[in-house]
């Protein structure tokens, strides 16, 4: 008898507009000890689908199912306080995306770890108190009896993970679902987590439902995988399946838009349009829009479930050959790496930022070293990648050179000159940002065209002209004019990363400075921004100093490569070098963390 | 914990003097305090008479000097209205008004803090909108009306309660129903949104997750974090009930320092005025003092930096 039966769950949330069909007519099966990951991008339903089975969804959502059983039990039939009582927690534990926020502040970890095994009577206070320092030990947290009084601001990201992990297995749970788990933290940390999840689950032998954006990552820790998108699991099978015969159009594109650090370079594989929300329970195939082999079909009708060998099946109308014709991606010319006659854009010498901190207003200074001597230069032409993870200082060095903070030692030197002494539109001319949220760098309340044309106006340029430049420039960035008088709001995430790089380019600077500019994004998304920078440097000779924690997107744009650990530079070099022979230890970590599984991919001969 | 408690009580004294001051100020310099003595039609000698009997010749600064001096060895001065000293006049007075003040916060917080919980776990429901039109009405009616009503409903009508006086506890029950039920609208609100908020965050989520439902999950993991906000505000309005129960202590005729200073303002007593506006100062300020601790206590972020 599987762990865990669903049979076409269906949730529905009111919006203002409407039902919001956020998941239709899902399906699966997960057998005792199994892992089961669902993939999919923003908006897919997959988050949906495990607050459903939990019971957390949030008030105005409506659940209906044809079955939902774990073991001899009917799901849907139990009261709220009998689920309570017996499932939630105790049979299932569940973690979630954001370890900063998960854990009440204002009571301390023991407590947390405690409170529940006691409350339902499992266990007596003693005894749930060992247990919770056993699990605080078994998921690496260092002197876990002395943890117990600490509350949870006291302590990282990543160790707040592991005290959500052990909170959930207090109870020895059947089924853990972990949705997004590592999501919010630093990619070393990632790693690290992802692997006490598959170790966990080797010994409790308890089952696992991974929710994740990341095909690479559930791949690798998953039995089976389910691809979920628009509320519809499109393909279901196991991941090694999935991901070497990708039976569904959408996996596949998927598959080829995940930049990897292997093989040549390739302009990644796009899927056009944005991920649409389902007003009403779909009548097509809901990927039918974006799809490169969409058929009149597949408008009429909801395709069926074709099943293939081992259960694993599509809901695709496509022969299995046909989605193996995926084009790989073209090659990108392969980036020259001997830059050293032309102009230093960007010439940082010995830059240290510390910050002061009072811990209270009497108290002693602690002084923060956020950049500690950092020297880096960037010629015409080239892309540097700034690579390390929070805390690593990357960003503040940015700032740095953009003029937005003044260093505490050393100077910045763009095209030669001092920016000590440059006023700010002349810096602005030469250096322009991009920043990581699209969502809270565009002003909301001016039009795209207003956004875009703002840096002309600043310098004076007439209105005509300035529409003339803005069109151009949405034109090079790829937005369609219609959005032209749009505000942000009414924009996908894809796209106001377009706009915001269109901004940033109208006064055609020498030098882009990228803060990491996709990691707000959907895989697919990311890919078709990834392309337009790359785009961007070959057709206007760009130098850009882009900041990231990703290896793969490092492999994609970059020439060199400036590792920074704790305010310090640890490693530089060229990419090809350092990605593939890199000679510092912390390097190879940030290298282990990055998808790798690209090459597996079956390559098919490409017309372009 | 304690150098942040020794911080912040050095720098609420330091307040209360700065308003001492100002007050000092303002009101030497907005009267004459001679004239004030004096009495109207005094012959111009007998002012200047007084004015050098009192000192008041001296420079604002050292008379400033004075009363410091004074009020740190507890001698608060003489009364010019009363005759008497101010200190035996605030001490007549202070139990009564601590008593309002009290027992107006209690009223406060027995019907705040539950309606704002109501209100926030029943969002956008007509419970919701019953406790938002409920504290639009309290904010929107004065107390002297409201005091006035009341006397009319429940000491003459249904005379249950003693029209005025502050003899005994039934005195100060409608009293502290008015004083307490204008401190309710903000302290309902900042309830409700407190709560709200906290109800939408990730850790209730979690306490859901591990079984937490309903009571327990709103005692056990919700109220702490809703009320931290509220802790502060309610410190504020007890402070405000200790100084500003003029009007309600007059629509009840209870003696206590709201009166006595409404009395020495239109006396023109003015060491007793000044005496009252330092107190109040500084029982503001330790209120705001009090909330500090009493968050710190509560939060362990501000506790444990």
């Amino acid at each position: 008898m599987p762990l865990i039966e669903v049979e076409n769950l269906s949730v529905r949330l009111a919006v203002p507009s409407g039902w919001l069909h956020a998941v239709h007519e899902m399906s699966f099966q997960l057998d005792r000890g199994e892992a089961l990951g669902i993939v999919g991008e923003s908006g897919s339903g997959k988050s949906m689908t495990a607050l459903a089975l939990m019971r957390l969804l949030p008030r105005g959502a409506q659940v209906s199912a044809d079955g939902l059983r774990m073991g001899d039990d009917d799901l849907l039939t139990m009261s709220d306080r009998q689920f309570a009582q017996t499932v939630q927690g105790s049979r299932i534990g569940m973690i979630f995306q954001e370890p900063m926020t998960s854990l009440n502040p204002v009571y301390s970890i023991g407590r947390q770890l405690t409170e529940a095994a006691v409350r339902l009577g499992r266990m007596n206070p003693t005894t749930a108190r060992r247990r919770a320092v056993e699990l605080l030990d078994r998921v690496g947290i260092p002197d876990p009896a002395a943890r117990m009084r600490q509350y949870p601001h006291q302590m990282s990201g990543g160790q707040r993970q592991r005290v959500m992990i052990a909170m959930a297995l207090m109870l020895d749970p059947e089924l853990l679902i972990a949705d997004e788990p590592t999501t919010a933290l630093d990619v070393t940390v990632q790693a690290q987590i992802m692997e006490l999840l598959a170790d966990l689950r080797r010994e409790t032998g308890m089952a696992m439902i991974l929710i994740s954006h990341d095909l690479a990552v559930v791949s690798q820790t998953t039995d089976r995988v389910a691809v979920m998108y628009g509320g519809e699991l499109l393909e279901n099978g196991s991941s090694s399946s999935v991901l070497a015969h990708s039976r569904h159009p959408y996996t596949g594109a998927l598959l080829r838009a995940i930049p990897t650090i292997d093989g040549p370079r390739r302009r990644l594989a796009t899927i056009p349009g944005i991920v649409a929300a389902q007003m009403a329970p779909p009548k097509a195939c809901v990927f039918a829009e974006r799809c490169a082999f969409v058929q009149p079909r597949c408008t009429t009708a909801r395709p069926p479930r074709q099943i293939g060998e081992e259960g694993h099946w599509a809901r695709c109308i496509l022969p299995d050959a046909a989605v193996a014709r995926i084009d790989q991606g073209s090659l990108l010319p392969e980036p020259a790496e001997n830059a050293a006659e032309a102009d230093l854009m960007i010439e940082a010498q010995n830059i240290t930022k510390i910050y002061q901190m009072k811990s209270s207003l009497f108290g002693p200074k602690k002084e923060i070293r956020a950049v500690d001597d950092v020297s880096l230069s960037v010629r015409r032409g080239e892309t540097v990648a700034l690579v390390g993870e929070s805390g690593s200082g990357k960003s503040t060095l940015a700032r740095v050179i953009l003029g937005l903070i003044d260093a505490t030692q050393g100077r910045v030197r763009l095209q030669g000159q001092d920016i000590a002494g440059m006023r700010d539109t002349d810096r602005a001319r030469l250096v322009q940002p991009i920043f990581q949220d699209p969502y809270s760098s565009l002003n909301p309340r001016r039009t795209v065209a207003e956004i875009i044309a703002r840096p002309l106006q600043l310098r004076g340029v007439e209105a005509d002209e300035r529409m003339r430049r803005a069109r151009e420039m949405m034109d090079i960035v790829r937005l369609p004019t219609r959005l032209l008088y749009s505000y942000p709001l009414h924009l996908s995430g894809g796209q106001r990363q377009r706009v915001a790089i269109a901004r940033a380019m109208v006064n055609r600077p020498e030098v882009l400075i990228c803060d990491e500019p996709t990691s707000a994004l959907d895989v697919s998304v990311q890919a078709q921004i990834l392309n337009l920078l790359a785009d961007l440097q070959a057709d206007f000779g760009l130098t850009t100093l882009i900041i990231t924690h990703d290896m793969a997107v490092v492999h994609q744009l970059a020439h060199r490569v400036v590792v920074l650990l704790q305010g310090r530079v640890v490693e530089e070099g060229p990419a090809s070098r350092v990605l593939h022979a890199p000679s510092e230890e912390y390097t190879r970590l940030l290298l282990e963390a990055a998808p790798r599984f690209g090459a597996d991919l079956p390559v098919t001969a490409s017309a372009s | 914990m304690l150098s942040y408690i020794a911080q912040r009580a050095a720098l609420a004294i330091a307040v209360a003097f700065t308003v001492s001051l100002a007050a000092f100020m303002l009101l030497n310099i907005a009267t004459d305090p001679a004239y004030a003595i004096a009495g109207e039609d005094a012959d111009p000698e007998v002012i200047e008479q007084i004015r050098q009997r009192f000192g008041l010749d001296r420079p604002l600064w050292v008379r400033y000097g004075d009363w410091l001096a004074g009020v740190l060895r507890g001698d608060f001065g003489v009364s010019y209205y009363w005759n008497k000293p101010v200190a035996t006049l605030v001490a007549e007075r202070v139990g009564t008004t601590l008593t309002l003040a009290f027992s107006a916060l209690m009223v406060t917080i027995a019907i705040a803090i539950p309606l704002g919980a109501l209100a926030a776990l029943n969002r956008n429901t007509w419970i919701d909108r019953f406790a938002l039109w409920l504290a639009v009405s309290a904010q929107a009616v004065p107390n002297f009306w409201l005091g006035l009503i009341l006397i009319i409903l429940f000491a003459v009508m249904l005379p249950i309660f003693p029209v005025s006086g502050d003899h005994t506890w039934q005195h100060f029950v409608l009293p502290a129903f008015v004083l307490g039920a204008s401190s309710v609208p903000p302290v309902m609100r900042l309830m409700r949104t407190g709560l709200i908020e906290v109800m939408g965050a990730d850790y209730i989520r979690t306490a859901r997750a591990k079984g937490y439902r309903s009571g327990a999950l709103l005692m056990r993991h919700a109220l702490r974090n809703a009320l931290l906000p509220v802790v502060s505000v309610l410190a504020v309005q007890l402070g405000q009930k200790v100084g500003g129960s003029v009007i309600t202590e007059s629509v009840f005729a209870i003696n206590g320092l709201g009166r006595l200073a409404l009395q020495s303002i239109l006396g023109a007593d003015i060491p007793t005025v000044q005496i009252l506006i330092f107190l109040f100062a500084l029982v503001f300020v330790g209120m705001n003092l009090l909330a500090d601790i009493l968050n710190a206590a509560l939060d362990p972020r501000i506790r444990i930096g």
